[in-house]
C-alpha cells in the first residue's frame, strides 16, 4: 500500500505523537463515540434468552456440549447487530449499547420475581429499563426455566448446615449460582495469530484420531463437535458484520467514513477466522472473541489481560512500516476501549449489592515482566493507559504491573492517569504475585506472564480456569458466633432454629484472650469447610449443565485433551473464596485483648452485655473499646492480630482439593460485599454498631487510620499477601493536595515502592474529585479518613464544616483542571 | 530530654524534600493573626473541645467527675468548659474516650518522638525525606529541638527546621549545625506591619536569615500570602529584592497561599480569630498568582506554590 492510498485514521495529526506524553484529549470521533454510548440507558435485552430457550427445546436429548454449542451458534446467527457511526472496531454483545442480556439457564426465578414484584426501573442500585414487549418475551419462557436452572439444581443439593450458614450470612456463594463463571483471560493470541479456522481444523483432526475404546470417547467426540459448531457460529457472526459494513459503505456519502467501513468489512471477512495481519485486524479479532465468549456464558471479569504484550508485534510492525502512525494506533486502541465500555451485566438484586457497578470488570494490564523475566513495558503500555484517561469510561478495568525493573516513566504515566480521578489504574506488585503463584504450583514462565482478572485476581492467561470469585466469607460473623456459643447475637434470632456455628461458649466463659482466639479459629475452620462444600457442589453443577466450549478453545490444553474448561480441561484449576473484614476482626480482638484481658478496665460481662444491646445504654463501653489500637496505624499490637485473623482463614482454605482436580486458594478482597455483610453482622467489639458496613478488603476500618497513608501501607503489608494468592485489595483515598505536581508524583511513587518492597500486592488509589467531595459532604461516614494536606497543616475533610469544605472543593476543582 | 509536642504527622509532602514526618512543637513567640495552628501558640496545655463528639452527660458524664477545678458544667446534653476556671490539668481528657475533650500538649521524650518517626524510615530513604521540626516555633523549645535534631542526625535521618527566625542568633546557629535545611518565613518587610500582625518586629528575623545564609545552610524562604496584609506589590517586591540582595545561595522561594482551615480550631479553643473575614484567593485566579510570581521572577528567583 503506498502512502497516498493509505487510509488516514486521524487526518491532520502530526507524526510526532509521543505516547509517553500525557495527552488525554481524545479525537472528535472518540468523544462522539463515548457520548453516543453514554446516551443509552441500561436496558434488559431478551434476545439471547428467547433464542437459547428455543434452541434448548430443539436439542433436548443431545449431549450438553452440543446443546451449548448449538444455542451459541443460533444466537450468533440471529442476534441483533449494529455498527455505530464512529466506531473502528465492530461487534456487539447486547442489542444496544449498555444493554444486558439475560442468561436463563443459570437462574431465572429472580428475573421473573424482580420483573413482577420489584421493578428493575426502581432499583436503587443499577436500575434497568425493561419495555413491555421485553417483559412479555421473558414471561413466555418462564415455564421452561423456573425450577430447572443450574441454581435450582445446585441449591437442591445443599445440606441443612450449609443453608443455615448462608441464611446467617456467614458467607455467600451467589455469584456462581446465578451466573456463569467467567474470570479468565483466554489465550487471545491463538485466535489473533492463527485464526479460529485453524482451531476448527485441529478439532476435526483430533476427533478423527480418537480411540473408540477410550472410555471418554463419546464425551471427547461431543466436545470436538461442539468446537466446530461454535467456530462455525463465529464465522457467521463476523461475516454478518462484513455484510453490514459493505451495505453501509454503499450508502455512505462521507468519503473518509466510506473507506473506514470498507476496511471494517475487510477486517471482518478476515478475522477471527484467519491470522490478523496488522494492529487493526488484531484488535478486531480480539473483540469478536471477547464478545462471543461473553454471549456463551455471562461470566463476570473475562479479562483481556496483557493486551500491551500480545498486540505489540502488530504495533511494532505497523509503525515501522508506516502502515500506522503512533497516533493512529492510539486511535484504534481508544476505539477498542469504547467497545469494552459498551458492555454491562445485569445481576439479581442481592448479587448487585455484593458486586456494585454494572461493569463487567474486563481487566487489562500494562507493564510487568516477560515470561523470561525482562521488563515488558513498551509503547503500547503507555498507549493503553492513555486510552483509559481519554475515554474515561468505567471499563475496561485498567491495571499496571510493576516489577523492580519497571521504568519510572511507567510510574509517572500510571500516576498521571490516577489523577484523572477514575480510581484507575490499580497497581500490582510482580515481586509478590509471582512467588504467590509459584507457591500454588504454577511454572515460573507462566507465573511471570500472569494477568489480573476481575478485581485483583492473579491468573495465568490462556491456561487457567480459576473460579476466582467463588464466594465471600465474613470473618466478622465468625467472631460474632465465636463470642456467642455459635448463635447469632441478633436478639431477633430464633434459637429454636439451633446453632449456626460450633458451640464455643460465650465471651462470659472465656478466661483468657487465647480462648477468644481459639474460638474464632474454630468457627473459621468450620465454615471454611462449608463454603468449600458449597463451591464444590456448584462446580459439579456447572460441569453438568453449563460447559463453555467456546472459551475452552482458548484455554489450554482443553483442545488437546478433548475436555471442557468447566470440567478440568485447563492446565491450572483453582477455586478462590475471599475473606472479608480483617480490619474489624483485628480491631475487635485488639480491643478485647487490651481492655478486657490485659488492663482489665472492662469486664467480660460489660462487653458481652453491651454487644447484645448493640451498645444501647452502654455508650461508654463502646467509646472505650473504640479507642484502639486500630489496624492501619503501623501498630504491631493490632497488626499482629490482623495477620492472625487473615492467616487463620487462608490456612484453612489453601490447598483443599476442588472439583476440577485443582486446589482452593484464598483471597482477601470484598468487591462490595462488605456492605451487605455489614448489614447482617451484629455489633462487633471494635465499637462498630450492628448493620454498619464492614471494612473493605484489607483496608483499615473507615476513619480509624489516623496516622496517614504510610502507616496504612505498613500495616497492610504486615498481612501475608503471598498466601492470599487469589488477590488482596487495598483501597486508599488521596486528596489531590498530596499529589500535586512532579514532587507529588515522586513522593507517591516512592510510597508505593516501599509498600511493594514490604510485600503489598495491590493498591487501588482514588484521587478524589470535587464531585466525590460533594458526596463526602453528604455522606461523611464514607470519607472519614480523607485528609487534606497543605504546608504545615492537615485536616480531615469531613470535620471541616461546609464553608471550609467548599474552599477545598474549589481548590480540588482547580487541581484537576 | 523531654519536650512538648502538639502533633506528629506522617506523609507530609509540602514541608521539605521527599516524604517527611512533621514534628509539631508547642509554643511560639509570635501571634500571627492568620495562624492556622492556634493550639501551637501557648507553651501551656490548652483543652480543645469538640462538642459533636460528646456522648452526652446522660450517657457518660465522666469528665464532670474528673474535673477538680470546677471548670466543667453540664449544658443541655453536653458540657461547657470555663476557660477561666480551667487549670489545664488534663484529667478530663483522660476519661473522655470519644475525644470530645482533648489535650493539645503531649510531653514526650526525644526517644519516643524518634520511635514514632522512625517507623517511616523506609519511606524517607526512598524519597530523600526525613523529619521536619515545625510548630509553633521549634526554637521556642530550643533544648528539645536541639536534642531532637542531634538525635535524628546521629541516626542518619535528615532534619529540616521550619522557623519564624525569631530567636537569639546563638540558638539558631546551634540548631543549624544539626539541620539539613531551613524553611524560613518572611512574613512582612515592614517592621511596623510585622509588629502589628505578628506581635513582634522583623529586625531580628531578617538579621538572622542573613547570618544563617552566610553559614552555608540551605534555606528556602517562605512567604505566606495573606490577602490585604502582605500580598501587596510593594511588600512582595521588597521581599524579593531583600532575598536577591542578601541571600545569594537562595534560588527558590516558597509561596504559601492563605487558607482558613484553622478556623475550627479557634472555636474549639474558644478563641477569636481576627482574620476570620479574610477570604482565601482561589487558585483558579491565576492572575493573582501570576502577579506574585512575576515579582519574584523579576529578581531571578524561582518559586513553588504551596510548599
Amino acid at each position: 500500500m503506498t502512502s497516498a492510498e493509505r487510509l488516514c485514521l486521524v487526518p491532520g495529526w502530526d507524526k510526532s505523537y509521543d505516547p509517553l506524553e500525557h495527552d488525554f484529549n481524545p479525537s472528535m470521533r472518540i468523544k462522539a463515540d463515548v457520548e453516543e454510548v453514554l446516551s443509552y440507558s441500561s436496558e434488559v435485552d431478551p434476545e439471547r434468552a428467547v433464542i437459547i430457550t428455543q434452541s434448548y427445546k430443539e436439542n433436548e436429548g443431545e449431549h450438553i456440549y452440543i446443546r451449548r454449542a448449538k444455542f451459541l451458534r443460533n444466537v450468533l446467527e440471529r442476534k441483533t447487530i449494529y455498527i455505530k457511526r464512529n466506531e473502528l472496531i465492530v461487534g456487539n454483545l447486547a442489542f444496544k449499547p449498555l444493554a444486558s442480556m439475560i442468561f436463563p439457564e443459570f437462574s431465572y426465578r429472580w428475573v421473573i420475581n424482580e420483573m413482577e414484584n420489584h421493578p428493575f426501573e426502581e432499583r436503587d442500585l443499577e436500575p434497568y429499563v425493561i419495555p413491555e414487549d421485553t417483559k412479555e418475551k421473558l414471561r413466555g419462557i418462564a415455564d421452561y426455566w423456573v425450577g430447572s436452572t443450574l441454581c435450582d439444581r445446585a441449591e437442591g443439593l445443599f445440606p441443612e448446615a450449609l443453608k443455615k450458614a448462608l441464611d446467617a450470612s456467614v458467607f455467600s456463594v451467589g455469584n456462581y449460582l446465578t451466573g456463569g463463571i467467567g474470570h479468565y483471560t483466554m489465550g487471545y493470541e491463538k485466535a489473533i495469530n492463527h485464526g479460529l479456522a485453524c482451531v476448527r481444523d485441529e478439532a476435526r483432526t483430533r476427533m478423527s484420531a480418537l480411540d473408540p475404546t477410550d472410555p471418554d470417547y463419546a464425551d471427547k467426540k461431543a466436545f470436538y463437535s461442539a468446537v466446530t459448531i461454535v467456530v462455525d457460529g463465529a464465522e457467521v457472526y463476523a461475516s454478518r458484520y462484513a455484510q453490514m459494513a459493505e451495505d453501509m459503505a454503499e450508502k455512505e456519502s462521507d468519503a473518509q467514513r466510506k473507506r473506514e467501513l470498507l476496511r471494517i468489512a475487510g477486517n471482518s471477512r478476515r478475522v477471527p477466522m484467519y491470522p490478523a495481519r496488522d494492529l487493526w485486524e488484531a484488535c478486531q479479532a480480539f473483540w469478536f472473541v471477547q464478545v462471543i465468549v461473553q454471549i456463551e456464558s455471562n461470566g463476570h471479569s473475562i479479562s483481556p489481560g496483557r493486551l500491551d504484550q500480545y498486540m505489540f508485534p502488530f504495533y511494532e510492525k505497523d509503525t515501522a512500516s508506516g502502515n500506522l502512525t503512533k497516533r493512529e494506533a492510539q486511535e484504534i486502541i481508544d476505539s477498542l476501549w469504547v467497545k469494552l465500555g459498551e458492555t454491562e451485566k445485569i445481576k439479581c438484586k442481592e448479587v448487585t449489592r455484593a458486586f456494585s457497578g454494572a461493569c463487567k470488570s474486563q481487566n487489562v494490564q500494562a507493564g510487568g515482566v516477560t515470561p523470561e523475566g525482562k521488563d515488558a513495558t513498551n509503547d503500547l503500555s503507555y498507549i493503553i493507559l492513555n486510552s483509559t484517561a481519554r475515554t474515561k469510561m468505567c471499563e475496561p478495568a485498567m491495571s499496571v504491573r510493576f516489577s523492580n525493573k519497571s521504568p519510572e516513566e511507567l510510574w509517572e504515566k500510571a500516576i498521571e492517569v490516577i489523577k484523572v480521578g477514575l480510581g484507575m489504574p490499580a497497581l500490582y506488585n510482580d515481586e509478590v504475585i509471582i512467588p504467590a503463584l509459584l507457591n500454588r504450583g504454577v511454572e515460573l514462565e507462566d507465573a511471570r506472564n500472569y494477568s489480573i482478572v476481575g478485581c485483583v485476581e492473579p491468573h495465568v492467561p490462556g491456561k487457567t480456569y480459576g473460579w476466582h470469585d467463588s464466594g465471600f466469607f465474613n470473618l466478622a460473623k465468625c467472631l460474632e458466633l465465636a463470642l456467642n456459643d455459635g448463635y447469632p447475637m441478633d436478639p431477633s434470632y430464633d434459637r429454636n432454629l439451633g446453632r449456626v456455628g460450633l458451640p464455643t461458649g460465650t465471651l462470659l466463659g472465656m478466661g483468657t484472650f487465647d480462648e477468644v482466639l481459639k474460638a474464632y479459629d474454630k468457627q473459621v475452620k468450620y465454615f471454611v469447610d462449608l463454603i468449600i462444600l458449597a463451591n464444590n457442589i456448584i462446580d459439579r453443577t456447572h460441569q453438568e449443565m453449563a460447559p463453555v466450549p467456546f472459551a475452552s478453545i482458548l484455554i489450554d490444553p482443553c483442545l488437546e485433551k478433548g475436555l471442557d474448561a468447566s470440567r478440568g480441561g485447563a492446565k491450572y484449576n483453582f477455586t478462590g473464596p475471599q475473606g472479608i473484614a480483617i480490619a474489624n476482626v483485628a480491631d475487635s480482638l485488639a480491643a478485647l485483648k487490651k481492655y478486657v484481658f490485659t488492663a482489665g478496665v472492662l469486664s467480660r460481662e460489660d462487653v458481652y452485655n453491651a454487644l447484645l444491646r448493640n451498645w444501647k445504654g452502654c455508650e461508654v463501653v463502646q467509646s472505650r473499646l473504640s479507642q484502639g489500637p486500630h489496624f492501619g496505624n503501623d501498630d504491631d499490637y493490632v497488626d499482629e492480630l490482623a495477620h492472625h485473623a487473615a492467616l487463620a482463614y487462608c490456612k484453612c482454605v489453601e490447598k483443599k482439593p476442588n472439583a476440577r482436580n485443582g486446589i482452593f486458594q484464598p483471597g482477601l478482597y470484598p468487591v462490595s460485599a462488605n456492605v451487605p455483610f455489614g448489614e447482617s453482622t451484629w455489633a462487633t467489639p471494635d465499637g462498630r454498631e450492628a448493620g454498619i458496613p464492614l471494612a473493605d478488603g484489607i483496608s483499615p476500618v473507615h476513619g480509624r487510620d489516623v496516622n496517614g497513608p504510610t502507616a496504612v501501607l505498613k500495616s497492610v503489608a504486615k498481612v501475608d499477601h503471598v498466601i492470599a494468592s487469589n488477590g488482596t485489595l487495598l483501597n486508599q483515598k488521596f486528596h489531590p493536595s498530596a499529589l500535586e505536581g512532579i514532587e507529588g508524583n515522586r513522593n507517591f511513587m516512592n510510597a508505593m515502592r516501599v509498600y511493594f518492597e514490604f510485600g503489598g500486592l495491590h493498591n487501588q488509589v482514588n484521587v478524589v474529585s470535587a464531585d466525590v467531595l460533594r458526596d463526602a459532604q453528604k455522606n461523611p461516614g464514607k470519607y472519614a479518613n480523607l485528609v487534606v494536606r497543605v504546608a504545615g497543616y492537615s485536616a480531615y475533610f469531613v470535620r471541616l464544616g461546609p464553608v471550609l469544605q467548599n474552599d477545598i472543593i474549589e481548590r480540588t476543582e482547580f487541581l484537576a483542571s | 530530654m523531654r519536650g512538648y509536642v502538639f502533633d506528629l504527622q506522617k506523609y507530609s509532602v509540602h514541608d521539605g524534600p521527599g516524604i517527611r514526618t512533621l514534628i509539631f512543637l508547642k509554643g511560639c513567640p509570635l501571634r500571627c493573626v492568620w495562624c492556622c495552628n492556634p493550639e501551637s501558640q501557648a507553651i501551656d496545655d490548652e483543652i480543645m473541645h469538640y462538642p459533636d463528639l460528646c456522648l452526652g452527660v446522660d450517657r457518660c458524664g465522666l469528665c464532670l467527675g474528673a474535673c477538680e477545678a470546677g471548670a466543667l458544667l453540664p449544658q443541655g446534653r453536653g458540657i461547657t468548659l470555663s476557660r477561666q476556671a480551667c487549670i489545664q490539668c488534663g484529667k478530663c481528657t483522660r476519661v473522655c474516650h470519644p475525644g470530645a475533650l482533648k489535650s493539645t500538649r503531649q510531653e514526650m521524650p526525644v526517644e519516643d518522638v524518634y520511635d514514632y518517626a522512625i517507623q517511616d524510615r523506609a519511606f524517607y530513604r526512598r524519597s530523600g525525606g526525613g523529619v521536619t521540626l515545625s510548630g509553633g516555633e521549634p526554637l521556642y523549645q530550643f533544648d528539645f529541638s536541639l536534642a531532637l535534631s542531634a538525635y535524628f542526625r546521629s541516626k542518619g535521618i535528615s532534619v529540616v527546621v521550619e522557623t519564624t527566625g525569631y530567636s537569639p542568633w546563638e540558638k539558631i546557629k546551634a540548631l543549624a549545625e544539626h539541620a539539613d535545611m531551613f524553611l524560613y518565613d518572611i512574613k512582612h518587610m515592614d517592621p511596623e506591619m510585622h509588629l502589628e500582625y505578628t506581635g513582634v518586629g522583623n529586625e531580628v528575623i531578617l538579621e538572622n536569615i542573613i547570618k544563617l545564609e552566610k553559614m552555608g545552610v540551605p534555606i528556602k524562604p517562605r512567604v505566606p500570602l495573606i490577602p490585604g496584609i502582605n500580598d501587596d506589590h510593594d511588600n512582595l517586591s521588597r521581599t524579593a529584592s531583600f532575598i536577591a540582595r542578601n541571600l545569594h545561595s537562595v534560588k527558590t522561594v516558597g509561596l504559601l497561599p492563605y487558607h482558613r482551615l484553622g478556623l475550627p480550631k479557634y472555636q474549639q479553643l474558644a478563641r477569636h480569630c481576627d482574620v476570620s473575614m479574610v477570604l482565601p484567593v482561589s487558585r483558579s485566579q491565576w492572575r493573582y498568582y501570576d502577579r506574585v510570581a512575576t515579582v519574584f521572577a523579576s529578581q531571578g528567583l524561582r518559586y513553588t506554590l504551596g510548599s
